[in-house]
């Protein structure tokens, strides 16, 4: 079953660029839906009542969009990257929330707003009452163009970008440092994977294998724990490589491109498994249904496209389902259901972590769309 | 008048001398028909005139017309008659009469003359007789001349005698000169109007003019006047007493039928006169419509009168025209034994023809009808006859066997033929509208030459002739309808056809087209209104739907049709033509009779299966929308169910466009809000599928009759209704029931042909459903796959199997497709496939359209002038070209060999060439001629001074003439008239697209072409306004408002500019923009384009085009953002243009330019910041001015490091340039700034401490004041009033917190402008400043300047580093705008510099006007901004500072530059003496280019006519100095090699500056002009070439699909 739980008009000022979706931090915090816009902040919002719960601007980049924007699997790290190619690291607080308006780091208006107005930043969710705050702990000046998309280590403590040369860049996060300051990571490791822009980076679950998307549409996966390259893909996709996304079980990986298609990769052979035919422009965003207790073998995925739409993919093959809703149609090739909710391109799709059956997406028109996909 | 009676013939011999005068008695019983015995006696006795005649007379009486001819004819030329024989014996008896066609005359003389003129007239009378009863022409003529020679002489004789002129008048009549023969008989009627003959006549004549009343009128004056003639039983009682009398002389012939006989004729021939009067009144009755009383009086004639012919013809006629079985029965019977008696006569024959038509036998009415059309003498008759002969015709070759191109349209003829003879009669001209519009259909079907149009015009004939037939016979149902669906018809050609042949019709359309959609409706609704069961009318009627864009009723109809057709099925599950497939059904074919609901279902599931698999459930949903069941589906014609798919098909197109998405609801435009039903995709593939199932059916069963009378049945056969005479009423062809011409409708299907044709139908809706996938599923890959199946054919060798070629699709989808492969590619390539599949190759954008070529060729070789493959071909080869171009600008001015662009741009031009071979003056051709030259326009030539050398090097030497085409051949041409070769192609341009303009007014893109390139020329004026008309007309082209906006770039207007921007981002782009497209107001043509198979596809339906615009856009707006906000100092509007460059970004990451342009705004932006007053900024902004300009700075530093990746090296040094002036000069200015600014927030915190104080204060001694006494409260006032200004002062100081330290934050800035300045020297900066100062307007046009040259020499263009930073994408559009992205940026850097000087010029004022105690500031202000024009200077000159320095003036240095950068020594003095030369030809440059302007654009559609909105010094001007800038350009870049970029970019830039310098300034606007607009046309080639192509191919395509 494929239904839009609501939709958010105008939620940014601006295009939405990306988004993903927070964890709960256990007993603490419900999870969140956090947006980065081309209005130069991120917020969040509560996926139950749909509201925005956190509004965070960032001032140190001068002004320009979040296009990346990644959670750790414990929900209490954001990382952000902005067009001035500035990545942030931030952390999420369950209690008050108290930010100094450094120059350098986040100005949390909630914050200070709660300072001018003395009245705590309360929030209503179906988990109860709670107050969120994001505090900038640390920031990376990456390169121009070195972050045009983050992805978070398993374990969330390394971050990757890519880089226009076609390395993959890999900071290593510290242990924050003192409340309020805001340490910057210098550190890194860089590993070359192709001489292309890198314009896509994804870690896979189980840590071992990085996988970049280049301008060119070739693929690149290297070995993180060996520290060895595997065989590019070079033949995977004839348009720029805008999303890579593994499977659950990491076996697989996924690929978009420009030229509309997706792709499913074996990554152990390096070989095609199957294309995914049916957006008819750019695909921007793909993301697999994460693995649960209650979905064992997840094989739905989901993908985003400068078409407007978005739609669910049986990952397995091509059966035929028409659903009986208003839009049903008759793709092949596995498209299990297309929604066409946003009326510009759709820049990013996230799943929830959580029940693994509710599916977020943000797009140019400023809109974020919540789905529930069975 | 007994003595009439008399049974002897009695003459007096003649009287000799003195002999007694006997008497020869000659029984006339005797007579016959050899009258040569008695002439013999007659002459030798010479009786008196008079007898002669009565002899004549006895013969008439009898029939013997030819023997009483000669007697008459012997008598004139006898003695007697020569003789003047006068005599007087029994002049009573003598009386004429004419036959029983004319007018009776009865007349007597008494009198020589007489004698004489009765003799003649009765001679020509008879004479008369004779050649209305001849069915020889002409015999006719003759005898009529003879007759009216002999009644001229008659006249002679007496001049008086009125007989003479009666007997002309009569014989007019019969020469059907009607208006002579009025004038004959209208003066004797005035003279005696009683003269009963003359009345006659008159009558005639009257009725001639359908003036029936009239007519009728004077038929009964005479009818009254005639005296009454005998009874019959007195004619008996005579005729009796005549034979007693003579009964001994010869008994035996008194038999009593011969008496009869003698009676009637006797009787017959004495009513003739009156007979003549009732048969016109019995013919004027019937005109009038009162039949009872016409046949009432054609009884009447017949019973005085039993063999009257024309009686018993128009009693014939009459019955038959009653329309009951009887009558018809009686009247056919009547007409039998009319041609029994009159085997010649016309009526008869004709009638006999149709009725035998009727029947079926063919060839006897042919030969019938052929008898009577040259039988026919009277106009009327024969009018008759050859529409008889022309319905016969019609019918047969409508029924030949042989195939439908080749018809004759004899019967068109006859039909002419008859409309001309008689143009009242209103069957001719319906059987012309129906021919008329049967030869469109062929000739459309036979594909000549302008096919399109020939039948066009032929529809509009056969619609002045339906009209006409309309008009004659007003309320006639069937002319109704044949009116309604040609009106239908010609709406639908004229949206289709080519608009450029329009005015080389002979005929023209009289109004739009939906007024004729709107005439169509009314009439076919009328004409339905009476028959709700004429599928035909309703398929014609959808059909017209379809055309105009309204599917929704189009469907309606179609389904209708449906119904109606399985009412029949449903009455006895058997129709006579369906009922063939039903019950025979041996081999492959099931028993579809006997076939359950379900096993029909089964059936076409099974069927289809094979090749499209269906699920029942969409079967039966698709089928329960037409209200039909599977086993009628099966039953009905498939084509039918196939355009209702098409329908559903096209309405799902529409939903996709409109991207209503899940909703559907809502698609606005379409002309029906009623429900737009959502069409549903999964129903209409499954009816495709039922389809191709049908005819997958109809191609197995070879040779079944099922098939057979099935796909007859598709076409109804030409059907007659019954009984139905006299009016035409017969359908002849069906109107389409189906919509699908068939190739040959009228064969009888051979079983080869039906396979043949099933197997054809079954391509189209493979081909469909491959369109399907791609239009509405956007499944490309599964439609390529289909389409190659389609094309395999003979290329299966050259591309490999399709399956292979589309790794996407599932194996066994893969083996699907190479089954259908196998067994559609028996009948050979599908055409349309393989057009389709290039189109792909060609949207796909691949760097080189080998693809598209490759297959082209295939279709070429298949079809030698197909023009579509053609247009196509052009396209993939202007690809070709540019990447030539492009290639070639690259390569650098070495090793450029103009050969690489020579081959591709010859085949374009031949390519377009056999367009035009096939229609001269094709818009489309004529169209991307002009773009092709355009291009060339941006094409780096060789200056003419060097040309003889580049031609000896790359062609074959001087002597030899280039071939026309070529590089070599413009620049022969150009040096021939001593211009540039860009002015050459740009005028060749203009030329082409005004000539494109001439054949085609309306043609938006001809005109965008003149635009552009009247604005690359410097018209700017007129180009906008020009683009503004275009604007008011159409306002689908995302062209024009891109173009507009640009120019409003140019003439800094940019609000609007970012409105006009933005709506094109809105209209055109992104999924919301397709909505709006729908919306568009020329729906229908949008729509047969979208639907035209292998060339029409949305643009907007193609990814990668629509988002590459939409980065264009994007960087188009951030552009006038950014100007406006530069020249205004505006940081909202420099933010907005930080925010469309994120955008663009986005879409691009790899754009380098982009990220350029990104840092310089976010560094100017900064730099805006800086250079507020401190008041109206804050710590904050100039914490985000640092990271903007740290930002800006790694960028620029990334960038210039990129400098090993890239040629191009300028922009790159330019970044270094830019960041090292980041890193140095703004961040000290920033810190300079933070300094100041904490600082006066520090003062300012104090103040504000202050002024609390100051208040606290104020309200302590308040308070202390109200407890002291009332008497201080005066004073307390003003110690109030003293705080109040106090704070006052405090808050002006605070505004002026720079005072406080002026000389920190001034100091600082001049130490930064030192330091960096220390290459140049104090003096020289001032004089520079000084120069920039006067030459800041032009400025901009210095860059420009440069930006042009850039993009126009080989060695800098914009393509090249598109080519270093873009080496993934190669579209010609990304690459220009992309370059315009980078150009913009550039003339960014560079005329920055002028700007802030006028910028702080304009700051300095306003700060003038705030407060005069900010002297001091300003005049720091104006220093700082000097050293900003300083450090730009550095920023620029750097490396050519020195040699500012040596030289002793700028042209000096400018010279020296060159030469330093390894130039010959002759080359700078050649180019300054072209500077010379320029500078003094001003006038000549200036007169040039307005002549240049005056051909190019006199003829075009818009007002251009220089000076009429600027002054021609405005206009020429900057042409004359664009070109002779780019001359020097050109020599410039050859000069300097490749090894100083720098150097040679900024020594043109001087050189440039310096023009301005020497030209009045103030025109920079429109100097300035025009890349964006240059920018644009690289968008325009492309698209405007598809746009034409699509809308040419509906001529060549829609019939096709239909088809499908």
């Amino acid at each position: 079953m494929f239904t839009t739980l609501s939709k958010v008009q105008n939620a940014h000022k601006g295009p939405i660029w990306s988004c993903t979706w927070v964890p709960a931090q256990a007993a603490t915090l419900p999870s969140f839906v956090a947006t980065g816009s081309v209005d130069e902040t991120v917020s969040l919002w509560d996926p139950e009542s749909f509201n925005k719960v956190h509004d965070a601007k960032t001032r140190s980049a001068g002004g320009l969009a979040i296009n990346s924007i990644v959670a750790s699997a414990d929900g209490k790290r954001i990382i952000t990257s902005s067009l001035d190619n500035q990545i942030t690291v931030l952390s999420v607080g369950g209690a008050t929330a108290t930010l100094e308006s450094n120059g350098d780091s986040l100005v949390d208006e909630a914050a200070s707003k709660q300072k001018d107005d003395s009245t705590p930043a309360v929030r209503k969710s179906a988990q109860g009452d709670y107050t969120v705050a994001l505090t900038a702990t640390h920031k990376i000046a990456a390169g121009p163009a070195e972050s045009w998309t983050v992805c978070l280590s398993p374990c969330g403590t390394q971050i990757a970008s890519g880089t226009p040369a076609g390395n993959v860049n890999i900071w290593q996060i510290p242990p924050a440092g003192a409340p309020g300051s805001v340490v910057e990571i210098t550190d890194k490791r860089t590993i070359n994977v192709s001489n292309r822009l890198v314009l896509s980076v994804a870690w896979s679950s189980d840590g071992t294998l990085i996988a970049a998307g280049m301008e060119n549409g070739s693929i690149a996966l290297y070995n993180i724990e060996r520290g060895q390259p595997l065989p590019t893909i070079n033949d995977a996709h004839s348009g720029p490589v805008r999303t890579v996304a593994f499977s659950p079980d990491s076996s697989t990986l996924l690929t978009g491109s420009d030229d509309g298609t997706l792709v499913l990769h074996d990554v152990n052979v390096g070989s095609k498994i199957s294309t995914f035919t049916g957006h008819t422009s750019w695909v921007l965003s793909a993301a697999f249904q994460p693995h649960t207790d209650t979905i064992k073998s997840p094989n739905q995925f989901i993908s985003s496209s400068a078409d407007g739409s978005v739609r669910v993919w049986d990952a397995q093959g091509s059966s035929l389902h028409v659903s009986n809703t208003a839009s049903k149609n008759t793709d092949s090739g596995g498209c299990l259901f297309s929604f066409k909710e946003h009326t510009d391109q759709v820049w990013a799709v996230s799943w929830d972590p959580t029940t693994c059956r509710r599916a977020v997406s943000v797009g140019d028109d400023g809109a974020i769309v919540f789905y529930k996909i069975n | 008048m007994s003595a009439n009676f008399s049974a002897f013939f009695e003459f007096p011999t003649r009287a000799g001398a003195g002999a007694p005068q006997e008497v020869i008695v000659f029984p006339l019983a005797d007579l016959t028909n050899d009258a040569s015995e008695l002439v013999e006696i007659l002459r030798e006795e010479c009786p008196p005139l008079g007898i002669w005649r009565r002899l004549a007379l006895e013969f008439c009486r009898r029939g013997l017309s030819s023997a009483a001819q000669t007697v008459l004819e012997n008598a004139c030329e006898s003695q007697s008659f020569k003789k003047y024989v006068f005599n007087r014996h029994d002049p009573a008896s003598y009386q004429y009469s004419s036959t029983s066609s004319d007018p009776e005359t009865t007349h007597i003389f008494s009198d020589t003359r007489n004698e004489h003129v009765l003799s003649l007239v009765s001679l020509g009378a008879s004479l008369l007789a004779s050649a209305s009863s001849t069915h020889d022409p002409a015999e006719k003529t003759r005898l009529l001349q003879k007759a009216t020679k002999t009644f001229e002489q008659a006249e002679s004789t007496d001049p008086n005698h009125i007989i003479s002129r009666i007997a002309q008048g009569v014989g007019l009549l019969i020469g059907e000169n009607i208006a002579q023969a009025a004038d004959k008989f209208l003066p004797i009627l005035e003279e005696s109007p009683s003269n009963i003959p003359a009345m006659l006549g008159m009558a005639a004549v009257l009725f001639w003019r359908r003036h029936f009343v009239e007519a009728l009128e004077l038929f009964r004056r005479a009818l009254i006047l005639l005296p009454p003639p005998p009874s019959t039983e007195e004619l008996l009682q005579a005729q009796l007493a005549r034979r007693a009398s003579g009964a001994g002389s010869n008994p035996d012939v008194a038999s009593e039928e011969d008496l009869a006989a003698d009676v009637a004729r006797m009787s017959a021939f004495l009513h003739a006169p009156l007979n003549g009067a009732r048969l016109g009144i019995g013919l004027c009755q019937f005109a009038l419509g009162r039949l009872d009383i016409a046949r009432a009086a054609f009884r009447r004639v017949l019973a005085t009168d039993p063999g009257h012919v024309e009686a018993m013809a128009c009693l014939g006629l009459l019955d038959l025209h009653t329309n009951t079985a009887d009558s018809v029965q009686q009247g056919i019977a009547r007409l039998a034994e009319l041609f029994r008696r009159q085997p010649h006569h016309v009526v008869p024959l004709t009638q006999l023809a149709m009725s035998h038509l009727y029947r079926g036998d063919v060839d006897t009415a042919e030969r019938l009808a052929l008898h009577a059309y040259h039988g026919a003498a009277a106009a009327p008759a024969r009018a008759s006859a050859a529409l008889a002969l022309a319905r016969v015709t019609h019918h047969r070759e409508l029924n030949s066997p042989a195939p439908l191109q080749s018809i004759t349209f004899k019967a068109l003829e006859y039909y002419t033929e008859a409309a001309r003879l008689d143009p009242t009669l209103a069957e001719a001209h319906f059987g012309q509208a129906q021919l008329r519009m049967l030869s469109a259909e062929v000739s459309l079907a036979r594909g000549e030459t302008n096919a399109s149009a020939v039948s066009l015009s032929h529809q509009l004939r056969a619609l002045q002739s339906a009209s006409e037939a309309l008009r004659l016979a007003p309320g006639d149902l069937d002319t109704i309808r044949l009116l309604g669906v040609l009106h239908a018809r010609v709406s639908v050609a004229l949206l289709t056809v080519n608009r450029a042949v329009l005015p080389s019709l002979t005929i023209q359309p009289s109004s739009s087209p939906s007024e004729y959609r709107l005439a169509a409706q009314r009439l076919l609704g009328e004409s339905l209104q009476q028959r709700p069961q004429d599928a035909a009318a309703l398929a014609e009627w959808a059909a017209l739907q379809q055309a105009h864009g309204r599917l929704l009723s189009a469907r309606a109809g179609l389904v209708r049709v449906a119904q109606i057709w399985a009412l029949t099925v449903g009455a006895d599950g058997q129709l006579p033509h369906t009922c063939a497939l039903a019950s025979s059904g041996p081999g492959g074919v099931p028993d579809v009779a006997s076939l359950s609901e379900s096993e029909c279902l089964a059936m076409l599931q099974c069927e289809a299966g094979a090749v499209e698999p269906i699920s029942a459930e969409a079967l039966e949903q698709a089928l329960k929308g037409m209200g039909l069941t599977a086993r009628e589906a099966v039953l009905l014609p498939a084509e039918l169910l196939t355009n209702i798919a098409v329908l559903d098909h096209q309405r799902l197109c529409d939903v996709v466009l409109a991207g209503s998405g899940s909703s559907g609801i809502s698609v606005p435009g379409l002309a029906d809000p009623v429900a737009v039903v959502a069409a549903d995709p999964a129903a209409c593939r499954a009816l495709y599928a039922a389809c191709l199932a049908r005819f997958r059916l109809l191609a197995s069963s070879d040779g079944q009759a099922a098939g057979r009378a099935q796909l007859a049945a598709s076409h109804r056969a030409p059907t007659f209704a019954p009984g139905c005479a006299l009016p035409p009423v017969c359908s002849t062809f069906s109107v389409g029931a189906d919509l699908s011409p068939c190739p040959n409708p009228r064969a009888a299907w051979q079983p080869s042909e039906v396979s043949l044709r099933a197997r054809r139908l079954m391509r189209t809706l493979v081909y469909n459903l491959a369109r399907f996938d791609e239009d509405v599923l956007g499944d490309v890959a599964r439609a390529e796959a289909a389409l190659e199946a389609l094309a395999a054919g003979p290329l299966a060798g050259a591309t490999g199997a399709g399956a292979t070629r589309s790794p996407g699709l599932a194996p066994d989808v893969q083996q699907a497709f190479a089954a259908l492969g196998a067994e559609l590619q028996q009948d050979g390539a599908y055409i349309d496939a393989h057009l389709r599949l290039a189109l792909m190759a060609l949207r796909r954008q691949s760097p080189r359209p080998h693809d598209a070529i490759r297959r082209l060729r295939v279709v070429l070789n298949i079809e030698r002038s197909h023009p579509i493959a053609f247009a196509l071909l052009a396209q993939a080869y202007q690809i070709n070209l540019s990447q030539a171009l492009q290639g070639l600008a690259n390569s650098g001015p070495s090793g450029a060999s103009t050969r690489t662009v020579d081959e591709p741009l010859q085949q374009l031009t031949r390519a377009l060439e056999e367009i035009m071979r096939k229609q001269p003056d094709d818009p489309f051709a004529l169209v991307m001629f002009g773009l092709t030259y355009h291009k060339l326009s941006k094409f780096p030539f060789k200056q003419p001074t060097e040309a003889p050398g580049a031609g000896g090097a790359g062609g074959s030497g001087p002597a030899s003439a280039p071939a026309p085409g070529t590089l070599a051949e413009i620049q022969a041409q150009a040096a021939g008239r001593g211009v540039t070769p860009t002015q050459v192609v740009q005028a060749r341009a203009l030329d082409y697209f005004n000539r494109a303009l001439g054949c085609d007014p309306q043609n938006v893109y001809a005109a965008l072409g003149i635009a552009v390139v009247l604005a690359e020329k410097g018209y700017l004026a007129q180009a906008r306004d020009i683009l503004i008309k275009i604007f008011e007309v159409n306002k689908r082209i995302p062209e024009v408002y891109i173009n507009l906006a640009h120019l409003y770039v140019e003439f800094q207007q940019y609000e609007h500019a970012v409105g006009l921007y933005g709506r094109a981002l809105s209209h055109f782009h992104g999924v919301t923009g397709r909505k709006l497209l729908n919306e568009a107001d020329a729906r229908p043509e949008f729509l047969a384009r979208h639907f035209a198979p292998a060339i029409s596809h949305l643009p907007s339906h193609s990814p990668v085009l629509s988002i590459s615009r939409q980065f264009a856009l994007l960087s188009y707006i951030a552009r006038a953002h950014f100007l406006q906000g530069k020249e205004a100092s505006r940081t909202d509007a420099l933010e907005n243009a930080e925010k469309f460059l994120s955008l663009a970004l986005r879409l691009r990451p790899w754009d380098q330019a982009t990220r350029f342009n990104l840092a310089l705004t976010q560094r100017i932006h900064a730099n805006c910041v800086l250079d507020h007053p401190i008041e109206e900024r804050t710590v904050q902004d100039i914490e985000r001015a640092r990271v903007r300009i740290q930002s800006a700075c790694a960028t620029f530093t990334a960038i210039a490091a990129a400098v090993g990746h890239s040629r191009n090296r300028q922009e790159l040094g330019m970044a270094s340039e830019h960041a090292k002036y980041c890193s140095g000069t703004l961040m000290k200015k920033v810190e300079s700034s933070m300094e100041s600014q904490l600082e006066s927030e520090r003062d300012m915190a104090k103040m504000k401490r202050e002024l609390v104080a100051a208040e606290e204060h104020a309200r302590q001694s308040a308070a202390a004041a109200a407890s002291a006494a009332a008497a201080k409260a005066a004073a307390e006032e003003a110690a109030r009033q003293e705080t109040r200004a106090m704070m006052q002062t405090a808050v002006k100081s605070l505004g002026l917190a720079d005072l406080y330290n002026p000389q920190s934050s001034r100091g600082d800035g001049k130490d930064a402008g030192g330091s960096d300045d220390e290459g140049g020297t104090g003096g020289r900066g001032g004089g520079r400043r000084r120069k920039r100062r006067t030459a800041s307007p032009a400025g901009r046009k210095r860059a420009r300047g440069d930006k042009s040259g850039r993009r126009g020499d080989k060695s800098s263009s914009s393509a090249e580093q598109d080519d270093a930073f873009l080496a993934s994408s190669s579209d010609s559009e990304d690459e220009d705008f992309l370059g315009g992205g980078l150009s913009s940026a550039d003339s960014d850097v560079d005329s920055e510099e002028s700007d802030s000087g006028s910028r702080s010029r304009r700051g300095g004022s306003s700060r003038g006007r705030g407060s005069s105690r900010r002297g001091g500031s300003r005049r720091g202000r104006a220093d700082s901004s000097d050293e900003d024009i300083d450090l730009d200077g550095d920023l620029d000159d750097s490396e050519d500072g020195r040699d500012y320095r040596s030289g002793s003036g700028r042209r000096g240095a400018k010279a020296g530059g060159r030469r330093r950068a390894a130039s010959p020594d002759g080359e700078s003095s050649s180019r300054r003496t072209s500077r010379g030369r320029r500078s003094g030809g001003r006038l000549s440059a200036l007169t040039d280019s307005l002549s240049d302007f005056d051909e190019d654009t006199g003829d075009s559609a818009f007002d251009l006519s220089p000076g009429a909105g600027t002054p021609p010094g405005s206009d020429g001007e900057p042409s004359g100095r664009r070109r002779s800038s780019r001359v020097a350009r050109g020599a410039a870049d050859r000069s300097s090699g490749r090894s100083s970029r720098s150097s040679r970019g900024s020594s043109r830039r001087s050189q440039i500056l310096d023009e301005a310098v020497n030209y009045s300034i103030g025109h920079s606007d429109e100097f300035d002009d025009v890349d964006g607009a240059d920018d644009r046309l690289g968008v325009n080639a492309s698209s405007i070439a598809r746009e034409v192509a699509e809308a040419r191919s509906l001529n060549y395509d829609l019939s096709d699909v239909e088809e499908d």
